[in-house]
């Protein structure tokens, strides 16, 4: 993988050669170790300032031949940082090599089947590497993971219920109502990222059913990249916008995310163990209000009650007693890498377990990995990746309803005199003041997701031909994706509001299973050229092909027999079923020109079809360009051209996004009466003739490096379009649909992303690396064809999110002060910014993250909600009331009855410490007595997620979203699962 | 063979399968018939399920609407500690032209007239062996329910009126004022009436009386609402009206809990809780004459219940359980259609009529009927049926009638047109 061209293995066999034919020399001998214990093979030796050099064989050892002494000797390797040793007697040289902050930067993806050098790369890729994704402390997903460390993404957690749930959303809006979740690739392979809810949850708390203006789902199911196990993967790449994606496509428009998982390296097997313990806690409880039995009874007549059961020693904090959990964490990773000449392998085994901090919550992932290369021939090349996972999540019953019956509302509603809990039999009693008993909810519901799944991949990858000054490659890629879902919702018949005589459906059981298979399948060839004159043209052509397969079929049953849970033990038994099927084919072309890394131009189309497309057999074209541009090798700032860098460059590109599966179609629903069955008309008029969106985005760049290189500076700006927007847009509900798809709008984006990385205190026993970011983003809707409409939110009266023409995309809209509609807020951040630290003492290592983002709105509902159940902790406060007559409760629903929302949009500003990691380890010098020196590192440390979040925000995190990861509508917030923060101790060992 | 051989040949077959996978069909509709399955041409088999399907969705949202307009009529308060505008917009009366009071039901009936005109579209395209008859029937069907679905929405808006030509999506006719969609609504059910006499039922119908006999008693309805009080006597000759019958019998939307079934969500339990509520206003508990039956609609609970400064002592309890039917309209309304079309031209008829309802509800006769009179027997008779908030306003009676229980609450006249019609 050495970035050598073609004569530098004769030119290292002559430095090799050569010296030892003509000088007197002293011979020096070493070995190269990495930071982490390993041995580091093939590490290149040469004696500074001159061309004398040897390479150290698979095992790390080395010896050179110098003159005389003293000498410095340079050892680099691909992957770790360059060290300067100076020797001054011929006694073995021991060097530890760091793994370098960059190392994994030196190459990115530019085509389907290409990658270019970073310093050539013409677009700002993001990458993140396996320590940065998991060094400092494991992730509870995938997506999570990716917080802070990028400029140009927001990533918002919908929940802090266990399982994941996550929306990232690359610079800006870049659907209304399409998908705006990036395209994820994991090793080829298109990895599925749906959110699959489960029935009965909405038949209970008939989230829906009232004022939301939305069909979304709003029982927070997690999305599928949760599903992918972090630990297994080497290397993640972010294509942010079509500048970079449109090789990719009418899939690419949102941005793609490509992961590479880790490889077996040849040489020794390697064994890695780790185990991690923890527990997660409530980032931020609410507190109760200050009840007093005067309270008590001024508002609930209940004085009498409070005091009563203040003798008796029963008022109870019902947030601790439903959100005080600590929640065991327990992750188990064991890897096992190695391979010889011919074939390597990667094999991997992953535990995580983690409760929740509500009881009876909790999520479990078992990974399996086994990663295969094998060279059948010099020529041709096999690799295999196989992933099994089975993950299980409980997720409890939270979010928006309208019958107070989730745990979160229900809480909101719960005096401390309330008494829950159950007696000595197990019985619980009534709310007295509720429709649902929240404990006796928490204690027996069920609300579970069940993920097995296999992600599977192969490539074949053959030299058709080579030349000195040319090659043609093949490569064919496949790749499966297939998972079965299982969603059970179980709600026993003794809770309150199951009860018939009450109104409720005498217990409720339902059962969902998704089988879902998703595949992909592509061939390219690749062609380099080299002319004489360092002319090099890389030119490459495809076709690739996808499918699709979703099958949901939901049992819902109520009017249980017994305590049965299966579904077919019921009076009444409800079916839907979802299937979809989609096939998309696409073919590319691209070439690039590289005149001596000076200048490095790109052209390329893609041309892709679908059968979601109104006419399938339509291509649709996205062309894309890009120019770089090295400064530094023109020689104009010094003759050096490797002791700095300044690059100019340029991309453009475009990229498509589909239409929803369905919105071709104006379809019938189905339904009963009195066992007749009928079709109704469905709330959204289907448009035949529906395109896919198209984004059109153009970014410049400059990126410098300083102070040889130890500064890196990258500066990004960049401006996306979307055009012909995808819109589910209000329509005139007497024409008998409130909706209609459409393409009738554009929007665009504009933002910048600077990016600073900087080895502080590159050498020595002390180091520290820092990087900082800092990006923003604005959005507006320059185009609207349709009227002006509300996406996510509970209309003017309480702050909706509107599309509306020349205002930005992620506006929230309320009713002011004098019933005017007005723009409140803006889900935008003013910007973001990152602050990543990495201090390394001797074999101590010390890293943190902080994620600031400032500004940006939410529209909190929850408050106003513990303020109708009058029990919010702010309830007797003054501070909100400009006038200062009304206290903070009465003054809110004082503002609801007057129908102004502006209470409710809250700015969610935070700065959080995403993660902090410490950690000690013992190299394998100091463990050489133990177990004969089998051990080549032990790791011990300490991490923690989220441990600081400073907000002003009035609830529990400002990161929340009622809606899940809806394209356009993230921060509205109605009474979520709170978000937590977590602390692990870690032990790895390495064999 | 040579390893390379081997690659070779894997490398033409995967090329050949990608190859032949360049061509993809259209993408088909996976889970559920297009609308323009009906609308191209109605099939026999296909008539009953548009049928059902139009009968099952008049009751989308029943609840919801009922609960609008029994609250701003001041026949009950609705508590939902979780959505309080219940007790804020409504009864404030500033009302919001995108919330779901409005919204949720004026989509839901349109929807249903969406349907009937599907269907209306179908038949005429259809090559079905569908006689004359049948014809007729079918297209009496689908304009009766048209014109029940609008005159719902109509009572909403009142004043500012609603549009009734709406086959076409893409050109929507224009909001006719109250009065000419009054207008067109009595005429649908007037060529309705004539299909349907023609034509005979359809099938099935779960109403409980003929869709003819749903017809005329609508007819009645709306003509009372026009103040043509001989047509209502004309209608109610051919309707379902029966002085000596079952005051409750009548046309009435169905309930059951099969999955995909709808459950009547108009009931709640006695005593329930401020997460839901439906209370009886105290003025309908206080006003009503001693020892008068209807006033029982109204079941005094354990403890009373209080939210947003508001206290009631009853429950409405007119539905036991989640499956009772509920009325769309009753003998009981049509006898008391009789006596106001009779009230000041033929008072003898008037005080009959009156009087069967109130020895029904154990109350003694009257000598004389007045709109008071009337007002009053059809607030108990129809209690918690969505009539008094129309009753009060077409006698002008609202701002006298209505009682404002907070400082800031207000009569509410009509409701908004909803921002989603784009004016």
């Amino acid at each position: 993988m050495k970035q050598k061209n073609s004569n530098s293995g004769f030119f290292l066999l002559f430095l090799l050669v050569f010296p030892c034919l003509v000088y007197s020399q002293t011979a020096l001998s070493g070995k190269v170790n990495s930071d982490m214990g390993e041995t580091v093979p093939f590490a290149t030796v040469i004696q500074k300032g001159t061309s004398n050099g040897v390479t150290a064989d698979v095992d790390g050892n080395f010896s050179i031949n110098v003159e005389n002494l003293p000498v410095t000797l340079v050892f680099s390797s691909l992957g770790f940082e360059t060290i300067e040793q100076s020797v001054v007697s011929n006694s073995p040289i021991n060097i530890t090599m760091s793994e370098s902050a960059q190392a994994l930067e030196e190459v990115v993806v530019t085509g389907l089947a290409s990658s270019v050098k970073r310093s050539n790369s013409a677009n700002s890729v993001a990458t993140v590497s396996a320590d940065e994704l998991t060094g400092r402390t494991p992730p509870q997903t995938l997506d999570g993971a990716l917080a802070g460390k990028f400029p140009g993404a927001q990533i918002t957690a919908a929940s802090g219920a266990p399982g994941g749930g996550m929306s990232v959303k690359l610079r800006g809006v870049t659907s209304i109502n399409g998908n705006g979740q990036p395209l994820y690739i994991i090793d080829g392979v298109y990895v599925n990222n749906n959110s699959v809810y489960a029935g009965g949850l909405n038949d209970v708390s008939n989230a829906a059913g009232g004022g939301a203006s939305s069909t979304d789902s709003q029982d927070n199911a997690s999305n599928r990249i949760a599903d992918i196990n972090p630990e297994d993967i080497a290397n993640i790449e972010i294509l942010k916008g079509a500048s970079a994606s449109a090789i990719y496509g009418s899939r690419a428009a949102a941005g793609v995310i490509i992961i590479t998982t880790k490889k077996g390296k040849q040489g020794k097997t390697k064994v890695n163990f780790s185990q991690a313990v923890g527990w997660n806690e409530a980032v931020n409880l609410l507190g109760q209000r200050n009840w007093t039995a005067s309270l008590a009874e001024s508002i609930f007549g209940e004085g009498d009650l409070y005091t009563a059961a203040a003798n008796a020693g029963t008022l109870t904090d019902y947030e601790k007693e439903i959100y005080g959990e600590k929640g065991f964490i327990t992750n188990t990773n064991v890897s096992v890498s190695g391979g010889g000449e011919k074939t390597t392998f990667f094999g991997a085994f992953t535990n995580n377990q983690e409760d929740g901090i509500v009881k009876r919550t909790g999520a479990l992932k078992r990974s399996f990995r086994l990663n295969l290369d094998h060279k059948i021939t010099k020529d041709v090349k096999l690799s295999v990746t196989s992933n099994y996972i089975k993950s299980s999540a409980d997720r409890g019953f939270f979010n928006n309803d309208n019958t107070n019956t989730t745990i979160g509302i229900s809480n909101l509603f719960t005096r401390p005199w309330d008494y829950l809990f159950p007696d000595e039999n197990g019985n619980y009693p009534d709310h007295p003041n509720n429709s649902s008993n929240q404990l006796h909810t928490r204690d027996v519901m069920t609300n579970n997701e069940t993920v097995s799944r296999l992600i599977a991949g192969g490539s074949l990858d053959v030299n058709l031909f080579r030349t000195d000054n040319q090659n043609l490659r093949l490569m064919l890629r496949g790749g499966v994706d297939t998972y079965t879902l299982k969603t059970t919702v179980f709600f026993p018949r003794d809770l309150q509001f199951m009860d018939p005589a009450v109104g409720g459906v005498d217990g409720l059981s339902s059962e969902g299973t998704t089988q879902n298979t998703d595949s992909n399948f592509s061939g390219f060839l690749v062609h380099n050229y080299n002319t004489n004159n360092n002319l090099g043209f890389t030119t490459q052509a495809g076709l690739t092909k996808e499918t699709f397969s979703q099958n949901t079929v939901r049992v819902t049953s109520t009017g249980l027999i017994a305590s049965e849970t299966n579904v077919d033990q019921a009076a009444n038994v409800g079916v839907d079923q979802f299937r979809l099927e989609q096939e998309d084919f696409g073919f590319f072309a691209q070439e690039e020109i590289n005149y001596q890394d000076k200048i490095i131009g790109t052209l390329g189309v893609r041309g892709d079809k679908s059968s979601n497309n109104g006419d399938a057999n339509e291509l649709f074209y996205y062309p894309k360009a890009s120019l770089a541009v090295n400064l530094n090798k023109f020689g104009l700032f010094g003759n050096d051209t490797e002791m700095y860098k300044v690059k100019l460059r340029g991309a453009y590109g475009e990229a498509g996004n589909f239409a929803p599966n369905g919105a071709l179609f104006t379809t019938y629903l189905n339904t009963s009466i009195l066992g007749n069955v009928g079709i109704i008309v469905p709330a959204t008029l289907g448009d035949p003739s529906i395109q896919p969106e198209r984004q059109k985005e153009l970014e410049f760049g400059v990126d410098l490096g300083l102070f040889n290189n130890r500064v890196n500076l990258e500066f990004t700006s960049y401006n996306k379009k979307v055009e012909d927007l995808i819109l589910q847009a209000d329509n005139e509900p007497s024409s008998g649909y409130s909706f209609r798809w459409a393409n009738a709008g554009s929007l665009e984006n504009k933002g910048f992303e600077v990016g600073l990385n900087a080895s502080v205190i590159p050498d020595g026993q002390f180091t520290w690396d820092t990087g900082i970011t800092y990006f923003t983003n604005r959005s507006e809707i320059t185009e609207l064809t349709v009227n002006s409409f509300d996406t996510q939110g509970f209309g003017t009266g309480l702050g909706t999110f509107r599309i509306e023409e020349g205002k930005s995309a992620t506006q929230i809209v309320g009713n002011d002060a004098n019933g005017n509609v007005v723009a409140l807020g803006d889900a935008e951040p003013d910007f973001q910014m990152s602050f990543n630290n990495n201090l390394v003492y001797k074999n101590l290592s010390l890293s943190f993250l902080f994620h600031w983002k400032k500004g940006g709105d939410n529209v909190n509902l929850s408050r106003l909600l513990s303020d109708f159940g009058q029990t919010s902790a702010d309830y007797d406060n003054f501070d909100l009331d400009p006038s200062g007559a009304l206290s903070n409760g009465d003054y809110r629903i004082a503002s609801f009855r007057a129908g102004i929302a502006e209470p409710f949009v809250e700015d969610a500003s935070y700065l959080k410490l995403r993660e902090i990691g410490l950690y000690y380890t013992v190299g394998e010098k100091m463990l050489s007595g133990v177990l004969g020196g089998n051990i080549d590192y032990v790791k011990l440390g300490f991490s923690g997620h989220n441990l600081i979040n400073v907000f002003d925000y009035n609830s529990y995190d400002p990161e929340v979203s009622n809606f899940g990861s809806t394209a356009a509508g993230i921060g509205i917030e109605v009474a979520p699962f709170p978000s937590s923060k977590r602390f692990m101790f870690h032990l790895s060992i390495g064999l | 063979m040579k390893t390379i051989n081997k690659i070779k040949v894997i490398l033409i077959a995967v090329t050949l399968f990608v190859g032949y996978s360049c061509s993809i069909e259209d993408g088909k509709d996976l889970n559920g018939p297009e609308t323009s399955s009906i609308s191209e041409g109605l099939s026999r088999p296909e008539l009953p399920q548009v049928v059902s399907g139009i009968l099952s969705d008049m009751r989308d949202r029943l609840a919801t609407q009922v609960d609008a307009i029994s609250v701003v009529g001041r026949d009950y308060w609705r508590i939902q500690s979780s959505d309080p505008r219940w007790t804020g917009d409504l009864l404030t009366g500033v009302l919001d032209d995108n919330a779901f009071y409005l919204t949720t039901h004026y989509a839901a009936r349109y929807a249903v007239v969406k349907e009937c005109n599907l269907l209306l579209k179908g038949l005429e395209n259809s090559t079905a062996d569908f006689s004359l008859e049948e014809k007729a029937a079918i297209r009496g069907f689908a304009n009766t329910i048209k014109a029940h679905e609008l005159l719902s929405e109509l009572n909403f808006l009142y004043q500012n009126g609603i549009r009734t030509d709406v086959a076409d999506p893409d050109n929507l006719g224009p909001f006719e004022s109250y009065e000419a969609a009054l207008s067109s609504i009595m005429s649908l059910l007037s060529s309705a009436g004539v299909d349907l006499a023609l034509g005979g039922d359809v099938s099935p119908n779960t109403l409980g009386v003929s869709y003819l006999e749903f017809n005329k008693a609508l007819t009645a309805r709306v003509a009372a609402y026009q103040g043509d009080y001989t047509r209502v006597l004309s209608a109610l000759g051919g309707s379902f009206m029966d002085f000596s019958g079952d005051l409750n019998a009548g046309a009435y939307f169905q309930f059951s809990a099969g999955g995909s079934d709808q459950l009547n969500t108009l009931s709640f339990a006695l005593n329930s809780s401020v997460a839901n509520a439906r209370i009886a206003h105290p003025d309908f508990v206080s006003s009503a004459e001693p020892n008068d039956g209807r006033a029982g609609k109204a079941v005094l609970r354990t403890e009373p219940l209080s939210i947003d400064d508001l206290t009631g002592t009853h429950d409405v309890f007119i539905y036991p359980t989640n499956t009772s039917p509920v009325g769309i309209i009753r003998n009981e309304e049509l006898i008391l259609l009789y006596a106001e079309a009779n009230m000041t031209a033929n008072p003898g008829q008037a005080i009959f009529a009156i009087n069967i309802v109130r020895n029904a509800a154990g109350l003694g006769d009257v000598s004389s009927v007045d709109v008071d009179r009337l007002l009053y027997e059809r607030r108990y008779s129809l209690f918690a049926e969505g009539h008094r908030w129309i009753d009060l306003r077409r006698f002008d009676r609202l701002n006298q009638e209505i009682v404002i229980d907070r400082t800031g609450d207000n009569v509410v006249t009509q409701f908004p047109i909803p921002q989603n019609e784009g004016l």
